[in-house]
């Protein structure tokens, strides 16, 4: 069996059950399995069956509780400074719906429209449970004074709404874990990718909204799927 | 690590051949291999493969090891790949280090084997495309094994593909296309024509393959090396 074929039924493989999928993969090479002969197909079976019996029964999960998200983007351990000048860590997220995304304040086009897709969401989703935060990529200007100041001026109610200032590296992190492309260009202006995530009460994302403009009926779904007891 | 004076150069996204700055800034001549990053997950065990969290880095995390801290001596020189962006970065910071930027890594890139700016030498470029026209082998050959640059610094073509700190800033795939007018400068320039360097095909395979990346791939031949910026002290 050679490393291609671990790929493929790992990656079928579901991830259930925490991590140990991989242990699959400590066999030393060479080591023959008395599955070598079966038809390929059904040897991705068995061995789904395999992974899974390894995973669920002989190994217990190394995650300290069940709530505990693999995915979770509140592994980031990052600190973050509101526009209150609030200290947080993404974590004080956790147990509501989040919709997050990446923004600048001084960016001219696509960002006022983020933040107008943003508050499309908002307005039909009236349950009060739902976070709405945008970080910023521009820590040199968008500082938390001049945060609370864009706040204000957009009419965003604060009980809601977090902006949020970091420094570079975590700002990088984050956007790499979102999916989110960006690079300063200029002294003032920032190119990056639009995208709207939803985190679940656990932090993992659950929907990406890609570009500008869009018909928010599915995220809002989404944010609806998720206030379901 | 090797110092790099800092310079002038013309990265692929730029139109006009507008020139950015590169500050002066250390690398490592080589490629992390196993044998460094085995050391590294002993002293740091939640970058062991056992702990593996999804966020930092998918299934296939250090797959080609023996184990969870062993690996075999054949690889121990072999540049360390199977490492998402997440641990590559774990990695540099533990030794008060960082990834190179984009522009850092291009800057060094463009060297050849007697020139700092080898962009002009045909036999260059031949090198890196053949490499890249090539399948990657069942085993990496060993550190020093690819190009030896004019710097000094090996590897940068031939042998493996390198994270890159700011990996996520190449805005040129399809997704981010309807996203700014900025982006469809960059990418609507018809690929490598509206680029800085319309013969720098191999920068732009670079780029195209750096936006196909997310934070926690890891892939069979995608290795790092770290960088820092010159005058930072090196912590052990």
């Amino acid at each position: 069996m050679n490393n291609t074929d671990f790929k493929t039924i790992l990656v079928s493989g579901p991830a259930a059950c925490g991590v140990p999928a991989l242990r699959l993969t400590r066999r030393p090479p060479g080591t023959t399995s008395d599955v070598t002969r079966i038809p390929p197909v059904l040897k991705s079976v068995l061995f789904t069956f395999f992974v899974l019996s390894l995973s669920c029964t002989t190994h217990a999960p190394i995650s300290t509780s069940p709530e505990e998200s693999n995915h979770s983007v509140y592994l980031l351990e990052s600190t973050w400074t509101n526009q209150r000048g609030d200290k947080i860590n993404l974590n004080s997220f956790r147990g509501k719906p989040v919709v997050l995304a990446m923004a600048y304040t001084s960016c001219e086009y696509s960002c006022p429209r983020i933040v107008g897709d943003m508050k499309r969401i908002e307005a039909a989703v009236r349950e009060k449970n739902v976070a709405f935060v945008i970080v910023s990529f521009d820590p040199k200007r968008d500082t938390p004074a001049k945060l609370q100041t864009y706040t204000k001026e957009q009419g965003l109610d604060e009980k809601r709404w977090n902006l949020l200032h970091g420094n570079e590296p975590d700002i990088r992190e984050l956007a790499a874990v979102l999916g989110v492309q960006y690079k300063q260009i200029d002294e003032k202006n920032f190119a990056h990718s639009n995208v709207i995530s939803l985190l679940d009460a656990q932090g993992e994302i659950v929907y990406q909204q890609n570009g500008l403009g869009n018909d928010p009926t599915e995220i809002i779904r989404a944010i609806r799927e998720l206030r379901k007891p | 690590m090797v110092v790099i004076n800092g310079g002038r150069y013309i990265p692929l996204y730029t139109k006009n051949q507008k020139q950015v700055t590169v500050r002066s800034f250390m690398i490592d001549p080589y490629p992390v291999t196993n044998k460094q990053f085995l050391f590294f997950v002993e002293k740091n065990p939640k970058w062991q493969r056992s702990h593996r969290k999804s966020l930092f880095a998918d299934v296939n995390y250090l797959k080609h090891w023996n184990g969870h801290l062993a690996l075999e001596a054949v690889i121990e020189n072999v540049p360390v790949t199977n490492v998402s962006w997440f641990a590559a970065k774990a990695y540099c910071e533990a030794s008060g280090k960082r990834l190179p930027t984009v522009d850092e890594w291009e800057f060094v890139a463009q060297a050849s084997g007697t020139e700092k700016v080898g962009t002009k030498d045909p036999n260059f470029y031949q090198y890196i495309l053949e490499w890249y026209s090539k399948p990657t082998p069942q085993t990496l050959s060993p550190i020093g094994s690819g190009f030896h640059n004019v710097y000094d610094v090996h590897d940068l073509h031939g042998l493996i593909w390198e994270w890159t700190l700011d990996f996520n800033s190449a805005l040129i795939t399809g997704e981010s296309r309807g996203d700014t007018g900025l982006n469809r400068d960059f990418f609507c320039g018809s690929g490598a024509v509206g680029t800085g360097d319309p013969k720098n095909y191999a920068a732009f395979m670079r780029a195209a393959f750096r936006a196909s990346l997310k934070a926690n791939y890891t892939i069979s031949n995608l290795g790092f090396r770290c960088a820092k910026d010159q005058g930072t002290h090196e912590q052990h």
